[in-house]
């Protein structure tokens, strides 16, 4: 595939994406023609499983795939022009990789989202044609947009080798622009999600009709939406780029493969993980612009129909955390000087436990709203650590303890020289200490304030205490360790295999995790299409149980591993092509 | 090698059903369908309609999602069991006639605001709420009987809720 | 019942500590499963019990939490397999293994199921508001009372107090005692004959919560007046419209709080 010269790509390029458009109009077309038209609220119903399931598995499959391919370039470009300022050759390898995953995840998410193109007309015409009324313009700027992303994305990934060494700015430059295209697209899709679920009523009508075309497209939701996409695309690309290295390690078959995938699996995980630091805080900004587009929905998604599903949420993300901090203690097994920490261990161990413990504990049963209302009575405990105050504690001290998991692993290797190395070590226990207590004395101290104060002031406060903290210790580690002696390289490849299993753990849960708040997402407008404009008359217009979504979850999930192992296994057997060509010639 | 491919799809699809399974027989599971529209008769009894504001209440109408059932410390909304006691109070205040007090709460929430509550309120004859003209009427007549006497009746008290709709209307214009 | 908890905690922490002392990190794992469990069940003891949901979610992180715990370190991972290992494969554990997979494993699956389909006479738990919303006005003998904001003429009536704590005294001996009790504990003769017990007027979670109006609006109108979610079939609590004059009520109100020393929530 390396052989492919940039400009015929191009055309490749162009040829693939007009055929998937093409063929998605053209069937959109025969569809329309051949079937029989729908029913008299617009509805078109879709055999056996029905509209709803089959929009729902596409377009999370879709969706998926696009996360994947915007999340990737954002930090395989990062590390392009990491390794061009520092001339590594490693960095440049693995920037590269990253590239062919998310390069070749462009056809399947093109095909995917055809069958998206073709299925969201035909089968709910009156609701799109509503769309294309308020929104059409954007989606031609879309199709343009897209055309543009794939150019320089193909062209990107098959100039790679030719624009290496004096052309290589010019190279990341380009990757720069894949990257302002990939956000681009980002908007216009959240803008769509974003008028459905939190119309700006200064946009359009009550009745759906447009008054402004900007002001529907600025929606509330747009911006943290699309914030939230962002962060979360990184994460999830570099999860699925961690499943990668993964499935090549266990497969690997020899020690040099097996070092490289490890340390590709390592880098790709740290990026997730790092990046989902930020995630609550956008989460949290979402949160408030759906309240202030209406505090019923507010109120609906928190802590009405869905407030289980947040312990659900709870759940998996404590499992994620647990994966992680299980995969750097494995680690550490690795690092010559490791076992001078697995004392520590422990005591994170724990710590983690507990607050995965506080975490996951629900507040109430909250089957109805009504009942939630009417029962009242809590259990004393229970009760006590369920809300929120106790939870943001733990979800902070938890994040605190997987960031000194990540310490631990980085500087056990290594010996400080600084004269200072004692005091630093004291400022570091301090600064742990401190932190800590002060996350929990303020978890205490909002039991008793009104949840006003609570939600506005001391829970940023708490998160800003968090990322304080571990700027302080990152920028103590990077000076107390400046030239510190290596006892010795971390022996890359000498991982026991469980701990790949971990990292896919880590992608399983998080694509799940995806699917579920997607679901929330949506579910948020209950019987609507447009909340408030366009009613669901459809008989799918209710919200199925908790039980069902969570099936419909797992089979999206499970279809989405399916392809992106095909994906793996496709990529895998084009190497070994090229190394058979390269060996020839 | 084989071997490791073959965990790896135990993993994938193992970690699916877990998280199915808890979803399907650890999380509480009830569906949550829309609303129907309510026809309310010509010529309703009191307590009929009265019965019938009570269910939209508690169901179509959302209103427990803000309001509480009984006062408590820190609510965002005033409490139901006496709205209509305190509704007759603040009506007499402002020298208004219970019926458009209570309408203009309904429709056109921002009018007037309870002292210590702040303005938060959805006008409910719009979506996403979206009550008609006799559901509306049964929730007031099941407000002003937590309290008060009942004097809204279907169909009389359609006009002044009409004249209440046309001000929100008119103010709404913007 | 409850006692057996922290025994079990105990035998859970025996096996923990003999377990490090014997380096098996089997026996580690189980121990301090068995530790975790009897130390949440014994909540129960000084507490509400935790309910069975969140035990199995608790117990179910346990499980995953320690079992990451104990894979971390090669040695200790193999160490942890080994006695599972042996049971399975080594020719001397022959019994054991029948014995496992044969007898215990089959029991266990059989009691599970048994426990998930035997009958049970337990009555579903409903919650039963205790305080209920108060109606806003009551028809008294045909005369309309509204309730909301009513108070007790009598209070103001500071000449006559004393003669008409008397007369309440005398009204609460003739007609509330009997159930009410002697010392107005709720404990009367015939209290333990109900289910739920009649409320007692002592301490400050009963008639101290409540304005006198509440309190008029019970006493007269008794579990007729009392709203669905109140099961109104679980009160025993008469009419005492049919008895009594509403005079005679607001006596009886003003004796109740004066003699338990509580004042009414205004």
């Amino acid at each position: 595939m390396a052989d492919v010269s940039p400009s015929k790509s191009l055309i490749k390029g162009v040829i693939k994406l007009t055929l998937f458009l093409g063929v998605g109009f053209a069937v959109l077309f025969i569809l329309n023609r051949v079937l029989s038209a729908p029913t008299e609220d617009g509805y078109r119903f879709f055999p056996v499983i029905g509209s709803r399931v089959w929009v729902w598995i596409i377009a999370q499959l879709h969706l998926n795939f696009a996360a994947f391919v915007l999340g990737v370039p954002i930090f395989a470009v990062s590390m392009e022009f990491m390794s061009w300022r520092r001339n590594d050759e490693r960095l440049d390898r693995i920037a590269y990789d990253f590239t062919k995953l998310f390069t070749l995840a462009y056809t399947l998410t093109a095909a995917v989202g055809t069958i998206l193109l073709i299925s969201l007309p035909v089968l709910y015409p009156k609701f799109i044609d509503h769309l294309m009324k308020i929104l059409g313009p954007t989606w031609w700027v879309y199709v343009l947009v897209m055309y543009v992303e794939t150019l320089v994305c193909y062209y990107y990934f098959y100039s790679w080798r030719q624009m290496k060494g004096s052309k290589k700015g010019t190279h990341v430059a380009i990757g720069g622009l894949l990257n302002i295209m990939g956000i681009t697209m980002l908007l216009i899709t959240s803008s769509w999600v974003g008028y459905m679920t939190t119309p700006n009523p200064h946009g359009v009508s009550e009745t759906g009709e447009l008054i402004n075309r900007w002001q529907a497209i600025k929606s509330y939701m747009w911006i943290p939406l699309s914030l939230h996409r962002l962060f979360a695309n990184v994460v999830f690309g570099a999860g699925i780029a961690a499943a990668y290295a993964a499935y090549r390690f266990i497969t690997a078959e020899t020690d040099e493969q097996r070092a490289y995938y490890d340390w590709m699996g390592y880098t790709s995980a740290m990026i997730s993980i790092g990046f989902s630091l930020i995630l609550p805080g956008i989460g949290y900004l979402l949160g408030v612009e759906i309240y202030s587009f209406n505090e019923q929905m507010g109120i609906q998604l928190m802590g009405g129909f869905f407030a289980w599903l947040w312990v659900m949420q709870a759940i998996l993300i404590g499992a994620i955390l647990m994966f992680v901090n299980y995969y750097l203690w494995i680690s550490l097994n690795k690092m010559p000087g490791g076992e001078r920490y697995f004392k520590y261990v422990k005591y994170l161990f724990i710590v983690n436990l507990l607050g995965y413990a506080v975490w996951l504990t629900p507040h109430s049963i909250a089957l109805s709203l009504e009942e939630a209302r009417r029962m009242g009575a809590y259990h004393p405990v229970l009760g006590s650590l369920g809300v929120m105050a106790s939870k943001n504690t733990a979800v902070v001290v938890s994040y605190m303890a997987t960031f000194l998991s990540f310490t631990i692993f980085k500087i056990s290797n290594k010996e400080p020289i600084v004269s200072w190395a004692k005091l630093g070590h004291t400022i570091r226990a301090a600064v742990i200490v401190l932190s800590t207590a002060a996350a929990i004395a303020i978890g205490i101290y909002s039991y008793m304030v009104t949840s006003a104060v609570r939600v506005k002031v001391l829970s940023p406060i708490q998160f800003g205490i968090f990322f304080l903290s571990i700027i302080i210790l990152f920028v103590l580690d990077t000076m107390m360790y400046k030239g510190a002696i290596v006892i010795g390289e971390p022996r890359w490849g000498k991982m026991p295999e469980r701990s790949q299993y971990a990292l896919i753990g880590i992608t399983v849960t998080f694509t799940w995790l995806m699917a579920m708040m997607g679901y929330m997402r949506s579910g948020g407008r209950q019987f609507w299409h447009v909340y408030g404009i366009v009613k669901d008359t459809s008989p799918d217009a209710y919200l199925p149980t908790h039980g069902y979504a969570a099936v419909v979850s797992s089979i999206v999930t499970v279809i989405f591993f399916a392809l992106i192992g095909l994906l793996f296994w496709s990529i895998m057997k084009l190497e070994k092509v090229a190394d058979k060509g390269g060996a020839q010639t | 090698m084989k071997g490791g491919v073959l965990k790896l799809l135990i993993v994938v699809v193992g970690l699916n059903i877990f998280f199915a399974y808890i979803g399907l027989y650890f999380l509480p599971q009830s569906e949550s369908r829309p609303p129907k529209e309510t026809k309310i008769e010509k010529g309703i009894s009191q307590d009929d309609l009265i019965a019938v504001g009570e269910q939209i209440v508690f169901s179509k109408g959302q209103c427990m999602v803000c309001h509480p059932v009984k006062t408590e410390v820190g609510m965002r909304a005033p409490a139901i069991s006496t709205i209509g006691f305190e509704m007759e109070k603040s009506a007499k205040e402002r020298n208004m006639k219970f019926e458009s007090y209570v309408f203009e709460a309904l429709v056109n929430p921002s009018a007037y605001i309870q002292k210590g509550f702040e303005n938060m309120m959805p006008p409910i004859h719009k979506p996403p709420t979206s009550l008609n003209d006799g559901e509306l009427i049964a929730v007031a007549a099941y407000l002003q009987s937590r309290g008060a006497k009942v004097s809204v009746s279907y169909p009389e008290s359609v006009p002044v809720l009409k004249e209440q709709i046309d001000i929100e209307a008119k103010k709404g214009g913007k | 019942m409850m006692k057996i908890y922290p025994i079990i905690a105990a035998i859970g922490l025996l096996i923990t500590v003999v377990s490090v002392l014997k380096k098996s990190p089997f026996f580690n794992f189980l121990g301090l499963l068995t530790l975790i469990y009897g130390l949440l069940k014994s909540v129960g003891l000084v507490t509400a019990p935790f309910p069975a949901q969140v035990m199995t979610m608790y117990m179910a992180m346990s499980v995953f939490s320690l079992f990451i715990y104990f894979s971390i370190q090669e040695s200790t991972f193999e160490a942890l397999l080994e006695p599972v290992r042996a049971v399975l494969a080594d020719d001397n554990k022959l019994i054991l293994r029948v014995l496992i997979v044969f007898i215990a494993l089959p029991l266990f699956a059989g009691y599970l199921t048994f426990d998930k389909v035997k009958p049970n006479y337990e009555p579903p738990v409903s919650a039963r508001i205790v305080h209920p919303e108060p109606v806003s006005s009551i028809e008294f003998r045909g005369k309309p009372i509204t309730i909301i904001g009513l108070e007790n003429p009598l209070r103001k009536d500071a000449a006559n107090m004393a003669g008409n704590l008397e007369a309440g005294k005398k009204i609460y001996y003739q007609n509330c005692f009997y159930c009410h009790g002697d010392d107005l504990d709720g404990r009367g003769h015939l209290a333990l004959g109900f289910n739920p017990v009649p409320p007692p007027f002592r301490g400050t979670d009963t008639i101290a919560q409540l304005p006198e109006s509440f309190v008029f609006w019970r006493i007269a109108k008794g579990w007729r007046g009392l709203p669905a979610g109140s099961t109104p079939w679980n009160s025993a609590m008469p009419s005492f419209e049919d008895f009594l004059t509403e005079d005679e009520i607001w006596k009886v109100t003003l004796f109740i709080y004066e003699a338990t020393g509580n004042k009414p929530r205004s």
